[in-house]
């Protein structure tokens, strides 16, 4: 049985201008010790997604539906206090922003306590023993001192690390992680996802990583999940998705990046805008941007299957494969162009 | 430039050829004063934003400058077209200096530096038509009637890729792609020489990013655009820019034409930038070693002493790299870096990085004969 097994789920808001249909049927699994990354455009879903699954949407508004297992249990039907037993302590989540998502009128030290002993039958005492051994682990330099201060005092960086502090404090089997770089510098960057690698590997956790960033992903995950407009589009190995895209969206998404390795006169841009998902297109959501476009694309939505390659590597598209081979063979002499 | 405004007419009378360098950056600083008291503000230090920055930008090139937040090239792009004022230095536009002109005096230079800000959505006036938002520079500097106003603005929608029929609507009918897109016409409204960009793709998705980038070198070709371009993106910056400014806590790193810096960068600063890329290609990614740079960025309020990224750098010298500041030393025509002991080669591991080589010891002057 898989850590997390995802089927079918669907998530709906009711807003003011009708509803948003924000998820629609995303299935997958999540190994132990597996990295699984999400990659999609503002929009697509993905950060919906883990929302979901972590029972955080606004009741209000949303109807879930589908299946999140989680060791076996549906967390979409528990109960909020086996949901609240279950955050935390066996799923955890680093969001984007560490500038607010910290409370700026508690000390790290205190939110840390907090978070040990609302799980954990702790002495105080032994709590802070713990937090100060995170905070040491995730690499703060003067952990003890440093127990005191106001997030105020620290830096993007290092509250980017107090976070992840905090989600590793109680030993989670899943880690989700929503952008946990996209609001840092390069060098830092370098530094959480160094960091992140090193306490998977040495707490051997599960980790859910969310981004838009094609290279983050390349580095992290080893499966990985491209959305487009709440749809999965292509499911893949991270080697078979960087070497064999089957997705019009995909090569839209590697071509379109400026890329360090390779010298490219022109990126090629994928056209438009993403849509709406109040009013979302007719037959495949992706087919008003895409080049390859077929009168078949703009009335039937294609299922996502298993590519006549590789039964692993599922993907939703109407093209043959002689010309989903075509394309990726032509997208990667370009983008590998100068590539040592 | 065939595609010339009837309502613009160039008020130079002496344009800068191509190759002639157009903006003269000269030891530019910009402290900005920390002051305590109430009535009588007594000054207590500085935050040095920039200090000390030298650099030049040619007639129809692209400079890139890159750098992590807070390295002070943002302020850098406000120095230069004159919205923060400068605490020392020169700069010089066009052959003429501008950095001690009065604000009547700079005014009919806003015509030919325009800007490309961040964030699309904070920098359009939200209760403005996107008409009156990309004619409101031609009508400050009464640049046609009204109508011929009009015209020139659907002109602008037009080069820009947007539909001039969308005249009349407010940003928030756009997307962010979009309004950056309004926000290019605007810059270009004027028929400027220079368009200072600040982070123009930073804000937008990789897809609708590619379609800015795509847009700027197009309009680039098209009407002999000169860019600054600030970014944190190095893939982006690489891909815009013809040379390539790394700044350093309000300091010039390494300055070097584009392919030279990316395949021998001779700062520690721009090979540990370069190495903490991801590289979207799992293959290539797993075979290197990035170089993680330990800390922070110190504060500009207190920057370190002498070489003011010693406290990071894998090859620090003591007594030598906090003690001795290190000059541009010139590494080749145009390539100049401020390092003591340059990397030797590229790429390199962390391991090869610590192990550094000579020290430069030569004078600049020195350095710049050979």
């Amino acid at each position: 049985m898989s850590l997390l097994e995802v089927k079918d789920l669907h998530t709906s808001f009711r807003t003011d201008d009708g509803i948003v249909r924000a998820v629609e049927g995303v299935s997958f699994e999540v190994e132990k010790g597996q990295t699984l990354g999400i990659v999609g455009e503002s929009g697509s879903g993905k950060s919906v997604t883990c929302l979901t699954i972590m029972g955080l949407n606004p009741s209000r508004n949303t109807i879930s539906t589908g299946e999140a297992l989680w060791k076996g249990k549906n967390l979409l039907t528990a109960k909020p206090r086996e949901l609240r037993e279950i955050r935390g302590s066996e799923i955890s989540m680093i969001f984007q922003d560490p500038m607010t998502s910290l409370n700026p009128v508690h000390t790290i030290g205190r939110q840390l306590i907090e978070a040990i002993q609302l799980h954990r039958d702790l002495t105080k005492r032994a709590a802070h023993a713990r937090a100060r051994e995170l905070l040491k682990a995730v690499g703060i330099p003067k952990a003890d001192a440093r127990m005191d201060d106001y997030p105020h005092q620290f830096s993007g960086g290092m509250r980017q690390r107090v976070m992840i502090a905090m989600a590793l404090i109680n030993d989670p089997d899943l880690l989700i992680a929503d952008e946990p770089t996209t609001a840092l510098d390069v060098t830092t960057q370098a530094q959480i996802l160094t960091l992140m690698k090193r306490l998977q590997e040495e707490f051997g956790s599960a980790v859910l990583i969310i981004t838009h960033d094609l290279g983050v992903v390349a580095e992290t995950a080893d499966d990985v999940l491209v959305m487009y407009a709440a749809n999965v589009v292509e499911q893949a190995s991270v080697d078979d998705l960087f070497n064999r895209p089957q997705h019009p969206y995909t090569w839209g998404l590697m071509g379109s990046l400026p890329r360090l390795e390779a010298d490219l006169e022109r990126l090629t841009q994928i056209p438009g805008q993403p849509p709406s998902l109040l009013r979302p297109p007719a037959g495949c959501r992706f087919h008003p941007r895409c080049p390859h476009v077929m009168e078949v694309c703009k009335t039937t939505v294609p299922p996502l299957a298993p590519s006549e390659r590789d039964p692993a590597h599922l993907q939703a598209c109407h093209l043959d494969q002689e010309t989903k081979d075509r394309e990726a063979a032509k997208l990667l002499e370009i983008t590998m162009a100068g590539a040592g | 430039m065939n595609e010339q405004p009837t309502t613009a007419v160039s008020t130079n009378d002496r344009p800068a050829a191509a190759g002639d360098d157009l903006l003269v950056v000269d030891n530019v600083q910009k402290y900005f004063p920390i002051t305590r008291g109430i009535i009588f503000q007594k000054q207590i230090g500085a935050v040095q934003a920039v200090d000390g920055v030298t650099f030049s930008v040619k007639q129809g090139e692209t400079l890139g400058i890159v750098g992590e937040s807070g390295c002070g090239k943002s302020t850098l792009a406000r120095c230069i077209v004159r919205l923060l004022d400068i605490t020392a230095g020169s700069i010089q536009f066009d052959g003429r200096d501008i950095s001690r002109l009065s604000r009547m005096a700079m005014r009919p230079m806003r015509r030919e530096m325009t800007m490309i800000f961040q964030d699309p959505y904070a920098s359009l006036n939200p209760r403005k038509r996107v008409g009156s938002i990309v004619g409101e520079p031609l009508e400050v500097h009464g640049l046609g009637s009204a109508d011929e106003i009009k015209r020139r603005v659907q002109e602008l929608l037009e080069v820009v890729g947007l539909n001039p029929e969308h005249y009349n609507r407010f940003p928030h009918e756009f997307s962010g792609g979009q309004r950056q897109r309004i926000g290019v016409a605007r810059a270009l409204a004027v028929n400027p020489k220079l368009i200072v960009c600040d982070e123009p793709v930073s804000a937008l998705d990789v897809s609708v990013q590619a379609q800015i980038l795509n847009l700027l070198k197009d309009l680039q070709d098209d009407f002999g655009l000169t860019y600054i371009f600030i970014a944190h993106d190095l893939n982006v910056v690489r891909h815009i820019s013809d040379r390539v400014l790394v700044m350093y806590l309000g300091k010039v790193a390494e300055v070097a034409s584009r392919d030279v810096l990316y395949k021998e960068p001779k700062h520690p600063y721009t090979g540990a930038l370069l190495s903490a890329v991801p590289i979207p290609n799992p293959e290539l990614g797993r075979k290197r070693e990035p170089i993680v740079l330990e800390g922070d960025v110190p504060s500009p309020v207190n920057p370190p002493s002498a070489c003011r990224f010693h406290p990071r750098c894998p090859r620090f010298v003591e007594g030598h790299c906090d003690v001795e500041e290190p000059q541009l030393y010139s590494f080749g025509p145009g390539h100049v870096a401020a390092c003591h002991y340059p990397l030797e080669r590229w790429p390199m591991t962390p391991e090869e990085m610590r192990r550094r080589g000579t020290a430069r010891t030569e004078t600049p002057e020195q350095a710049l004969q050979t």
